[in-house]
C-alpha cells in the first residue's frame, strides 16, 4: 500500500508538471471563451438580456449564456490539454516508460488527478473571465462555493474520460486527430449535467432539477471505475 | 441454399409481414392518424439498438477475457447496427414530431441523450476503423464498454428530467392489445434484420482478418 502510494505521489507530480508545462492550453482556452463570448454579444448586443426584463429574470437569462459559454470553454480547454498529455507520450514514448515500475491503475489515477486539478484550474480562471464578461456581481460565497463542486465534480470526470481516450490515441498511429472524434460524444453526458447544473448557480438560486448533479457524480464515478479497470488493457503491446 | 441466404430471406419476410400488419390490419390511431404506424418502427429500432449497444459491450469485455476474435467481430458488427439503428430512430423520430407536433426537433432529455449516444457510436466506429491489427480489436472493446453506459441514461432520461414529446418507460404495457401486437410484430422483424445484418458483418470481419494474415504471411515468405 505504502509502495503503490509512493508511486502515485511519484507519478502525479510528473504527470502535473507535464500539465504545467503546457499550460499554453490554458491560455488557448481563455482566447477560445473570449472569442465565444464576443460572438455572442455581438449578435445579442449591446446587453446580453433585455435591460427591460425584471432583474430575477435577466439574471435567468445570463446564466444560462454563462453557464453554456463557459463549459463550451471548458471542454474546448479539456481537449487541448488532453491532446498535448497524448501527444507527450507518444512523442517521448513516456507512458511505456513509466510501465516498466507502475501497474496500469496506479498510473491511470495519477494521470487522472493530474489533469482534472490542470482543468479546475482552467476552470477557475474561465469562471473568472465568465462572470466579468457577463456582468455578474450577485454571487455570495456559497454559490461561488457550489460552482467549485460543480466544477471539481465535472473535472473529475472529463479526467477520467480523458485520461483512458489519450492513452488509446496515444498507442494509434495518427490516433491524435481521432482523439477529440472519441472523446468528446464521451465527454458530453458530463457536460450536459454540468450546464445544466451551473445555470441556476450562476442565477444564485438552487439547483431544482437533482438528477442532473446525480448524472454528473455517477458519470464521473463510473467513468473512473472503467478506467481504473481498463487502464491496463490500453497499454497492452 | 446458405445460412446467410436464408437469414437474408427470414428477415426479409418477417420486415414484409410487419409492414402488412402495421398498414393493412391495426386500426388507425384516433389522434395521430397515419403518422402513428411510424411508431411501430420507432419504438422497435429503439429497443433493438438498446440491445445492439449491450452485445457491444458484452462481446467486447468477453474479447478482453477471453482473446476470443470471433467475439471482438460480433461486437464490432453489433455497435454498426447500434449506430444504423439509432440513426432510424432519430429520423423516425423527427418525421413523427413533424406530422404530429409540427416540429422536427426539439431539445428535450430524451432526444438529447439519444443524439449523445448517436454521437458516442459515431465515435467508436471512427476509432475501430482507424485502428489495426491486435490494438483495434482491444481499443474498441474498451470504448464500447464505456459507451454502454450511455444506455440507461437514454432509457432512463424521461424518468429523471421529464418530457414533452415521450411517454415514460412501461407505457407500453397500457396499450391496446392490437397496437400491443403490432408491436411485437414488428419488433420481431427488426430483430431479424439485426440477426442477419449482424452475421453477415461479422463474416466479413472474419473474412477480412483471414485476408490480412494471408497477406502478412505471403509478405513473410
Amino acid at each position: 500500500m505504502k509502495h503503490t502510494l509512493a508511486q502515485f505521489s511519484r507519478l502525479f507530480y510528473k504527470d502535473l508538471s507535464l500539465q504545467w508545462r503546457s499550460r499554453g492550453a490554458m491560455a488557448v482556452a481563455l482566447l477560445f471563451s473570449l472569442t465565444a463570448v464576443m460572438l455572442f454579444a455581438l449578435v445579442y448586443g449591446p446587453f446580453f438580456s433585455p435591460p427591460e426584463l425584471p432583474m430575477e429574470a435577466r439574471r435567468r437569462e445570463l446564466a444560462k449564456l454563462a453557464s453554456s459559454i463557459y463549459w463550451t470553454a471548458a471542454a474546448f480547454a479539456g481537449v487541448v490539454a488532453i491532446y498535448r498529455s497524448a501527444e507527450a507520450d507518444r512523442e517521448a514514448g513516456g507512458i511505456k516508460a513509466v510501465r516498466m515500475d507502475a501497474d496500469g491503475s496506479v498510473i491511470y489515477a495519477a494521470r487522472m488527478c493530474a489533469l482534472s486539478v490542470m482543468l479546475c484550474l482552467t476552470q477557475l480562471a474561465l469562471g473568472l473571465l465568465t462572470a466579468a464578461f457577463f456582468d455578474i456581481s450577485w454571487l455570495t460565497l456559497g454559490d461561488v462555493l457550489r460552482l467549485i463542486g460543480v466544477g471539481a465534480a465535472a473535472s473529475v470526470g472529463l479526467g477520467a474520460v480523458g485520461a483512458l481516450m489519450g492513452a488509446m490515441a496515444a498507442s494509434m498511429r495518427g490516433g491524435e486527430g481521432l482523439l477529440s472524434a472519441g472523446m468528446l460524444p464521451l465527454q458530453l453526458p458530463l457536460l450536459m449535467a454540468a450546464s445544466k447544473c451551473a445555470a441556476p448557480i450562476w442565477a444564485s438560486e438552487p439547483i431544482q432539477e437533482k438528477a442532473w448533479i446525480a448524472l454528473l457524480v455517477a458519470y464521473a464515478l463510473i467513468m473512473s471505475a472503467v478506467g481504473l479497470l481498463l487502464f491496463e488493457v490500453v497499454l497492452e503491446d | 441454399m446458405t445460412k446467410m441466404q436464408a437469414g437474408a430471406i427470414v428477415s426479409t419476410l418477417a420486415v414484409f409481414a410487419a409492414l402488412t400488419v402495421v398498414f393493412m390490419f391495426l386500426p388507425l390511431e384516433a389522434e395521430m392518424l397515419e403518422s402513428q404506424k411510424i411508431f411501430y418502427f420507432h419504438v422497435s429500432f429503439a429497443f433493438t439498438m438498446f440491445l445492439a449497444c449491450i452485445v457491444t459491450a458484452v462481446a467486447g469485455g468477453y474479447y478482453l477475457a477471453r482473446g476470443c476474435e470471433l467475439a471482438d467481430a460480433v461486437a464490432g458488427a453489433s455497435a454498426e447496427a447500434a449506430f444504423l439503428f439509432a440513426s432510424i430512430v432519430l429520423l423516425t423520430g423527427m418525421f413523427w414530431a413533424r406530422s404530429s407536433w409540427n416540429v422536427w426537433w426539439n431539445w428535450e432529455p430524451r432526444l438529447t441523450s439519444m443524439l449523445a449516444l448517436w454521437a458516442i457510436y459515431a465515435g467508436y466506429l471512427l476509432f475501430r476503423a482507424n485502428a489495426r491489427g491486435e490494438a483495434r480489436r482491444r481499443l474498441a472493446s474498451v470504448y464500447g464498454i464505456a459507451a454502454c453506459v450511455m444506455v440507461p441514461i437514454v432509457y432512463y432520461s424521461i424518468k429523471l428530467w421529464g418530457g414533452l414529446m415521450h411517454p415514460r418507460e412501461g407505457t407500453i404495457f397500457d396499450m391496446e392489445v392490437s397496437m400491443q401486437v403490432g408491436l411485437l410484430i414488428s419488433f420481431a422483424a427488426v430483430l431479424c434484420v439485426y440477426a442477419a445484418l449482424m452475421a453477415l458483418r461479422a463474416r466479413i470481419e472474419t473474412a477480412e482478418r483471414r485476408l490480412e494474415s494471408l497477406w502478412q504471411n505471403e509478405g513473410r515468405g
